[in-house]
């Protein structure tokens, strides 16, 4: 008998992004063979929250546009 | 002040949330006796995970012969699809809980290893490049051809500043 997993699992799996699951698992490798595991964790943490906000600056940015051209 | 392997206590305490989350969603369905001799290798793994891991039927089964001083009633079938969380779901929840407010309060004390000024710098050049190449002409970040260079370019950038 094949291995199976359950159907809500593989549901919920199969929504997470993939880009998330590999950048998950590579931050778990990166911290658990570094040689100080709390400073790549923050390191790896403080460049995660400037993407995130960069990303929201540049979303705020185009739905501003968005905005004005459709005169709202 | 005690010193801790890092390596230890993370690897121990992400091992202990995981196998307690796997067992809350599914252990319940390994005390049916014909479910899981019709489905072995996935009983076995949960028993695996039971033995070695978080149990919340157990720890509900503890909590049940402290305070009532007799085991909770063997369930001998599984729950209805939409049931409302137990007891264990919630004691899983608040284990979840604690964990992740422990590894916050951890790290909220840590300052942060790399120059934020240097790092919000590479921030407002991204934004300014990505202004200048796309704003005019697309309506979505993502519709821009550029916009997946000039976004590499501005992860490249924060990881030289800020190696890991």
């Amino acid at each position: 008998m094949s291995f199976q997993i359950p159907e809500p699992l593989a549901r919920a799996l199969a929504k997470v992004p993939a880009d998330l699951i590999v950048g998950a698992v590579e931050l778990l490798q990166r911290v658990f063979t570094s040689p100080n595991p709390k400073d790549t964790l923050a390191r790896a943490l403080q460049v995660a929250a400037h993407e995130e906000a960069a990303d929201a600056a540049v979303d705020a940015l185009f739905a501003g546009k968005r905005r004005a051209s459709t005169g709202e | 002040m005690p010193t801790f392997d890092w390596n230890i206590v993370l690897t121990g305490l992400l091992y202990a949330a995981l196998t307690g989350v796997f067992n809350l969603l599914f252990a319940h369905k390994s005390q049916i006796n014909a479910w899981a001799e019709a489905h072995p290798k996935l009983a076995a793994l949960m028993k695996i995970t039971r033995a070695v891991g978080l149990d919340p039927q157990h720890l509900w089964a503890a909590l049940a012969l402290l305070v009532k001083k007799r085991l909770p009633a063997v369930q001998t079938e599984p729950p209805a699809p939409k049931s409302r969380p137990g007891l264990p779901s919630l004691l899983m929840l608040c284990f979840c809980l604690v964990f992740v407010v422990g590894c916050g309060a951890t790290f909220a004390n840590v300052k942060p290893p790399c120059d934020d000024a240097r790092l919000r710098a590479i921030d407002n050049a991204y934004i300014a490049e990505l202004s200048s190449t796309c704003l005019a002409k697309y309506n979505r970040a993502a519709d821009c051809p550029e916009y997946r260079r000039i976004k590499a370019k501005h992860r490249a950038a924060l990881r030289n500043e800020c190696p890991q």
